[in-house]
């Protein structure tokens, strides 16, 4: 049976600087885009590329320019914060379990916060490391926490169930789904239209415009965001140049 | 130094994104009066060995999703477009001939750049005589279009091409279409490089001109 509202369902995994890009992106466009049903699901990038043979862009020295320099200028262009780590890549298995764990087990809202955490692509902090993942989380449980203790308590039970067998499982079978779907990048939007049973895959950051036409839903553009946060729509040379 | 913005963008007639990418700039030049837009052909084959970089299509995940995206990005923007049936193409003659085109018939050039034969009407473009056939309209006769085949084989033309595609790779193109874009006022080296189809928006902020999106019919 056909579903009766659009959905679109972003596969991540938060080594991808476009990930961090296009989730923060989407963030802002959803607010735009009232009749869709939208979910995040954790895959581990490094495993869907093995399967289906493809290559980090990293891994080819102009593509890996080019990158950094047009994440520069999306973030100049649309405010978002953006600043790439010294330290690239980095293991992601360990961040992308617990957010799996998370998902199962908490809100959408709170699953979704810890997802958009800076701490890799704005701060620098290397995440494949499980006290930076601590750090980073604790500070977001506390305010739903009696204490400092507790949140922080509540941040080591997810470090702990991230290595538990059906964690483990799960993210594996997410990362099989992606694959089974036809991704072979991140990020990636499986998208359905309301009355309309097919997927279909949007790949990248940059298909905002497409997916907002796409669904019949506005596309107010990366500046207009900008705009909106108060914060500079210049894209200085420094930031252009390669 | 140069007192105009200006657009360099390297394409290659193989690549359905350079296709997009033309096709797209195409229709927001006309809202860019300040800015200079030169077209220069390449040979894609020539940036990927250079860049050691592979054609999306070499990964079967890729093809697959390039295939559909190409078809929704015609669907939402009104391009018209169909995947021919040989694909991918060898459009070494094809590219040397647009070389010969832009220095010989430069008011002829983008007309016969933006001609739809390969991504509407499934011609063969690597064959002279499919090129003969699609460009006689255009060059006001079969025999024009040969005469500069015959030119676009000498070993000084070919070069041209090398030298173009070597320009590319020297601005850090890794694939096609790729835009190095200057601001009015910048110098030579003063450039940022674009590549995709899907950068124009980006492109046009950097500019400081009007990015009208691609579903508005201009």
């Amino acid at each position: 049976m056909a579903i009766a509202r659009a959905k679109i369902v972003l596969y991540y995994d938060v080594i991808s600087p476009y990930s961090y890009m296009g989730f923060k992106l989407f963030n802002r466009y959803r607010q735009h885009w009232t009749g869709v049903d939208i979910s995040f699901k954790p895959m581990l990038l490094g495993g869907v590329m093995n399967i289906v043979k493809n290559q980090p862009l990293a891994d080819f020295p102009a593509k890996k320019s080019h990158m950094i320099a047009d994440l520069d200028r999306t973030s100049a262009m649309s405010g978002v914060p953006f600043n790439f780590p010294k330290e690239f890549p980095v293991n992601t298995v360990l961040p992308m379990r617990v957010l799996t764990a998370l998902q199962m087990h908490e809100a959408s809202d709170m699953y979704e916060q810890c997802i958009e955490k800076e701490a890799y692509f704005v701060h620098d902090r290397n995440i494949s490391k499980p006290d930076v993942i601590h750090a980073t989380l604790a500070p977001l449980f506390s305010s739903f926490s009696s204490t400092a203790d507790a949140a922080s308590a509540k941040v080591k039970s997810y470090l702990d169930l991230a290595v538990h067998l059906d964690i483990k499982q799960r993210f594996k079978e997410y990362t099989d789904e992606a694959v089974a779907k036809g991704i072979f990048g991140a990020p990636t939007f499986i998208i359905n239209k309301a009355g309309d049973d097919n997927e279909y895959l949007f790949f990248g950051s940059d298909r905002f415009e497409n997916i907002a036409v796409f669904l019949d839903q506005p596309y107010p553009g990366l500046r207009s965001l900008a705009t909106s946060s108060g914060a500079s729509v210049s894209i200085s040379d420094k930031n252009a140049r390669l | 130094m140069t007192s105009r913005a200006s657009i360099v963008v390297y394409y290659d007639v193989v690549s359905p994104y350079s296709y997009f990418g033309v096709s797209l700039l195409n229709r927001y030049k006309a809202q860019w009066k300040d800015v200079d837009v030169v077209f220069r052909p390449t040979l894609l084959v020539g940036i990927h060995n250079e860049s050691k970089n592979q054609p999306p299509a070499s990964v079967a995940a890729k093809g697959a999703y390039m295939i559909a995206d190409v078809h929704q990005m015609s669907a939402l923007s009104g391009v018209p477009f169909s995947f021919p049936s040989k694909f991918p193409l060898a459009t070494i003659h094809a590219m040397r001939l647009l070389v010969v085109v832009q220095e010989q018939a430069a008011d002829k050039y983008e007309q016969c750049m933006n001609t739809d034969a390969y991504w509407c009407k499934d011609e063969d473009v690597s064959k002279s005589e499919v090129l003969v056939k699609v460009l006689a309209p255009v060059l006001g006769s079969e025999a024009k279009v040969q005469e500069l085949l015959a030119m676009s084989v000498q070993k000084e033309n070919k070069q041209k091409l090398i030298d173009n595609t070597n320009e590319a790779v020297a601005a850090g193109a890794f694939g096609a279409p790729s835009f190095v874009v200057r601001k009015a006022g910048a110098d030579q080296d003063d450039f940022a490089l674009f590549f995709g189809g899907d950068r124009l928006e980006l492109l046009a902020a950097y500019l400081g001109v009007p990015y009208p999106g691609f579903a508005a019919k201009l």
